[in-house]
């Protein structure tokens, strides 16, 4: 660098990393292996073998989800109102911590029709919304692919 | 041979497989060191040709492509575009970048294979192979699933079992199934081209343990010894494969047959060389065949093998071809003390990086040299990225540079003002900064990248210091000339500095002719 000539204009050329942004790194690494260990799971074992008749008495159904909403008390349940086809039913539902109230309004589901009442938090459940719960506790809906009547059986 | 002087450079870093993205383990096996390598020949004013390539062939691309419901050509199409842009993002400064699916290259390897039949190379040998006989075709091992004969696991591989690690022959397969049907394979009789390697016992064992035994890495001559010295000594190697994907074996009787992808991948640096030369209007010749050009292959360590016993010998044989100067391969770069593996998702993938940390190409190019796997396999840790970013590229290196331009912008309107005397401290730094560019060229042209790249970083530290010790700051209340001769002598050190970490931080080095415009 001869003297007199001008020299390049100061400036940072290399920034601090925070602590914040690597740990984002080391948990997204984290979050993979998480997922690796859930991928290896061997799905739950099978159940005793069971009848036809058995199953026959499970009245299962498809039905719309015409409200939703939280209960007041309660961080699990949701209250839904369901077209059943065969006139409307309350059930309460411990999905809160996965859908919102909103996300569910307007769906079909799958539910178990002829379960025996239940009082749950003062309230009358009539009947089992069925989900399946993935590998990592997440619960999912079941849909029929296309929409049918409320009231489908399932068999 | 260490002493030689060579007139020309050819450099080629492995082809890397297209069947994924790139990581940090790619970077620092062998694109990282052979690019710093390049760049630093280049500032000497050397005759450099560095290529790769995408390595398009193989099995494993075949697997993908069924997987994923496409066609293999889909499937290197995707990744060649993905890596070639890695590359570009990252500064590794190719003169030329291929693919093994290239038609230059396709004519070339076959050329080759055919030269080696003609000089009677090849023991042509049936074996006996699995065969599916409900698809009607031969299966590579990959393709063969069955129980590890070790531990019991269920779905182990006709070549390994990924469970135990161990590394297994379709064979040993308990109850083997084929992957592409599930039916039970066949043995079935199939003839094959094999390259019979103990012929080249004597001439490899000259070639490396001989000539090269102190210029090549202890690492890589280790791995050759135990081949050479093992003992059953070398076996034949099958260089052609029952597979449709590939480039067909030129030669009668090779129908429904393919080159064995480690027989066709090397031969790629010749091809993309070529491919180069047509497009910068150069003789690719002497890049390959003249005896003054030096010849140096990148790579990671689970390429010696190809690199140093099966190529050379496929080049001695050819006959009109230089053998590789140095392989200077790398071992493996862990992942927060875990093996990198591109299934599990445990890499850090170059693409997410860079949207996570833009512009900081540098950061991670210094990282992996600083903590580059070059004598051992190494770790990396974020922690250890981010003390190394916050305590050595911030805290020395750019405090020092920044520190210099600040007071030069602040006591002499931003221009190198004249020295006066120089004192005892001036002489001292002056004579420990004139022997610098040569230790770090030694070291680079040794491939100790960490090494050289430490002494930049002594470098930078011993402006810091001077800065420190001669505190312009207060000087200049008294004293105009003598604040006027530190920073002149301080910004020596800052150019000087910023052309010995060129080959390491290109972007840095960019972005400081940026600024000076
Ligand atoms: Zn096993």
């Amino acid at each position: 660098m001869a003297a007199g000539s001008p020299v390049q204009q100061p400036g940072l050329l290399f920034e601090k990393i925070e602590d914040k942004v690597v740990e984002a790194q080391v948990q997204r690494l984290l979050d993979a292996k998480k997922a690796n260990a859930l991928q290896e799971q061997p799905a739950a074992p099978m159940k005793e073998i069971t009848s036809f008749e058995a199953f026959s008495q499970m009245d299962l159904r498809v039905v719309t989800v015409l409200r939703a909403e939280k209960m007041l008390k309660s961080k699990k349940l949701l209250k839904l109102q369901v077209d059943t086809g065969l006139g409307d039913r309350t059930v309460l539902s411990g999905v809160a911590e996965h859908f919102s109230a909103e996300e569910l309004v307007g769906r079909q589901v799958v539910m178990l029709l002829n379960l025996a009442p239940r009082k749950m938090m003062g309230i009358d459940s009539e009947g089992m919304i069925l989900m399946a719960e993935d590998k990592d506790g997440t619960l999912r809906l079941l849909q029929p692919h296309e929409a049918v009547a409320p009231g489908a059986v399932i068999s | 041979m260490s002493e030689k002087t060579f007139k020309r450079y050819t450099i080629t870093s492995a082809l890397p497989y297209a069947n994924g993205p790139l990581h940090i383990g790619h970077l620092a096996g062998c694109y990282v060191p052979a690019d710093t390598y390049a760049r630093y020949l280049r500032l000497r004013g050397r005759d450099v040709a560095f290529v790769c390539g995408s390595d398009e062939h193989g099995v494993a691309i075949t697997i993908k492509a069924r997987k994923e419901g496409i066609s293999p050509q889909e499937v290197v199409d995707r990744y060649h575009a993905l890596m070639q842009e890695s590359f570009r993002d990252f500064g590794i400064s190719f003169d030329h970048y291929s693919r093994t699916s290239a038609a230059i290259h396709h004519e070339t390897a076959s050329d080759f294979f055919r030269d080696l039949y003609e000089k009677d190379a090849f023991i042509e040998r049936s074996t006996e192979q699995y065969f599916d006989p409900e698809v009607g075709q031969f299966l590579a091992d990959r393709y063969i699933e069955g129980t590890c004969p070790k531990c019991g696991y269920a779905h182990a591989y006709g070549d390994q079992c990924e469970k135990c690690g161990s590394s297994l022959s379709p064979e040993e397969l308990i109850e083997p199934k084929s992957k592409l049907s599930g039916s039970t394979p066949v043995l079935k009789e199939t003839k094959h081209w094999f390259l019979d390697l103990a012929n080249y016992t004597e001439f490899l064992k000259d070639y490396i343990l001989g000539s090269h035994a102190h210029d090549w890495k202890n690492n890589v001559l280790g791995q050759c010894r135990s081949w050479l010295e093992a003992g059953d000594g070398l076996q034949a190697r099958s260089m052609t494969r029952d597979m449709d994907w590939g480039i067909p074996v030129p030669v009668p009787g090779g129908e429904g047959k393919v080159l064995y992808v480690w027989f066709d991948a090397p031969i790629g640096y010749i091809s993309a060389t070529k491919e180069w030369a047509a497009l910068s209007g150069k003789d690719w010749e002497p890049y390959w065949k003249e005896e003054d050009t030096k010849l140096v292959h990148f790579i990671g360590k689970d390429n010696i093998v190809f690199h140093c016993i099966i190529f050379p010998a496929i080049l001695k044989t050819h006959g009109a071809y230089i053998l590789p100067d140095n392989v200077p391969a790398n071992e493996f770069l862990n992942l927060e003390g875990e093996k990198i593996s591109t299934s599990r998702n445990w890499a850090v993938w170059l693409h997410e990086y860079l949207a996570d940390f833009p512009g900081k190409q540098d950061v991670l190019r210094y990282v992996l040299t600083a903590n580059a796997p070059e004598t051992k396999d190494n770790d990396f840790t974020w922690k250890d990225f981010q003390t190394r970013n916050n305590a050595e590229l911030v805290a020395i290196f750019g405090n020092f540079v920044n520190r210099a331009l600040v007071l030069t912008d602040k006591y002499f309107e931003g221009r190198v003002p004249e020295a006066g005397t120089f004192g005892p401290m001036e002489e001292e730094l002056l004579a420990q900064m004139a022997a610098f560019p040569e230790k770090i060229a030694a070291s680079i042209e040794r491939y100790r990248f960490r090494e050289a790249l430490s002494y930049v970083m002594d470098f930078a530290r011993m402006g810091n210091k001077y800065l420190a010790e001669t505190e312009p700051w207060k000087t200049i209340k008294t004293d105009q000339e003598r604040t006027a001769t530190i920073l002149h002598v301080a910004l020596q050190v800052v150019a000087g500095l910023s052309v010995l970490a060129k080959p390491f931080l290109p972007f840095t080095a960019a972005r400081s002719r940026k600024r000076s415009g």
